[in-house]
């Protein structure tokens, strides 16, 4: 990877730190108006592994929070890889040179 | 603004997933459209007859310069998904987040950064809860396609008259907005809430939000331009 994009992904990593330490807990602005609408009932929780960026039995919310929210970029940058790899790219181009120049 | 389950009318959450699916289908095609263009003529023209096979039979072969594309897809995802994890308090006992759809439209261009909204929001939905699998398509539809393709277009328009930042700033502040009041108008029409009360609420607390977005927006592109990072999905 780029030196650049490698920046940018431990920029993530830093920002992932803060909202694990410092992160506000209070409700976002849908919550908000379906508390205040009445509406809040007809949710229901959202499913996956790391529920509210949460590793359900750790002990610590905030290395908790961190660590999922590491693992969230892992996953992230992983699909783009694969989607990357899946389409081949430089390798193919790389022997028709490699074909070439043997001609 | 992520819908959870249960908010939205089943049928009305799968039209909304084919709507999004359908603009999202252009934007891949749009990107992949790009990359092959970027692949130079030279190399290709080089290779003889190998080479016009590849372009004739396969599209989806493209080069290193696509490579390095999805690896800064990747990395301006990363960074949109952390900075969804940090919540600020706005005033009245609520807290709101960066959106970044401008953020990743300005630093990829508008249709690989509607791609990468997309594929934060599954990622979101499947693995943290954050936004149900049921109202992903709605979700899509607001912050990646309302939130990123369209408001890009805000970004375009402003830029050429005003410069760079002051388009950021708008661009950024009505993508908040229109996401939320796209959010709420699906909740007023496909839920069962007032929709002029749910449109009102929504908009009031997000003009709020979208202020601090633009500021965090127009903090990010500066970074990113600073560090040489070719900005709106120029091809390196």
């Amino acid at each position: 990877m780029n030196k650049k994009y490698l920046l940018i992904v431990l920029l993530a990593v830093v920002v992932a730190i803060l909202a694990g330490l410092i992160s506000s807990s209070l409700p976002d602005g849908l919550e908000k108006a379906s508390k205040s609408l009445g509406f809040a009932d007809k949710t229901k929780a959202g499913s996956g592994i790391f529920i509210d960026y949460q590793l359900s039995a750790f002990p610590f919310p905030a290395l908790s929070t961190i660590i999922s929210g590491i693992l969230g970029i892992i996953i992230i940058v992983f699909i783009f890889k694969s989607i990357s790899n899946a389409t081949h790219i430089g390798e193919f181009l790389k022997k028709i040179l490699s074909l070439e120049k043997n001609k | 603004m992520h819908i959870p389950n249960g908010l939205l009318d089943p049928k009305a959450s799968a039209g909304m997933a084919f709507a999004a699916a359908a603009v999202l289908g252009y934007c891949i095609a749009k990107v992949r459209q790009a990359l092959v263009a970027a692949v130079p003529e030279s190399i290709l023209a080089g290779a003889g007859n190998i080479a016009v096979n590849i372009t004739q039979s396969s599209k989806k072969m493209v080069s290193s310069i696509a490579e390095n594309h999805l690896m800064k897809m990747a990395a301006i995802g990363s960074l949109v998904f952390s900075a969804q994890m940090f919540n600020f308090p706005v005033a009245s006992g609520t807290s709101g987040h960066l959106l970044g759809g401008i953020l990743a439209a300005v630093a990829l261009g508008p249709f690989s950064g509607t791609i990468v909204i997309a594929i934060v929001l599954a990622v979101q939905s499947m693995f943290f809860g954050d936004g149900g699998i049921m109202a992903l398509g709605a979700n899509m539809l607001n912050m990646a396609v309302v939130g990123t393709f369209i408001s890009y277009y805000i970004y375009y328009v402003l830029k050429q008259r005003f410069g760079f930042n002051i388009g950021i700033a708008v661009a950024s502040l009505f993508s908040v907005l229109l996401a939320s009041a796209a959010c709420a108008i699906e909740i007023g029409l496909f839920g069962t809430v007032d929709l002029y009360n749910v449109i009102s609420a929504m908009t009031l607390i997000h003009a709020r939000i979208g202020i601090a977005e633009a500021l965090l927006t127009i903090l990010a592109l500066n970074f990113l331009s600073s560090i040489d990072l070719g900005l709106e999905g120029k091809l390196e």
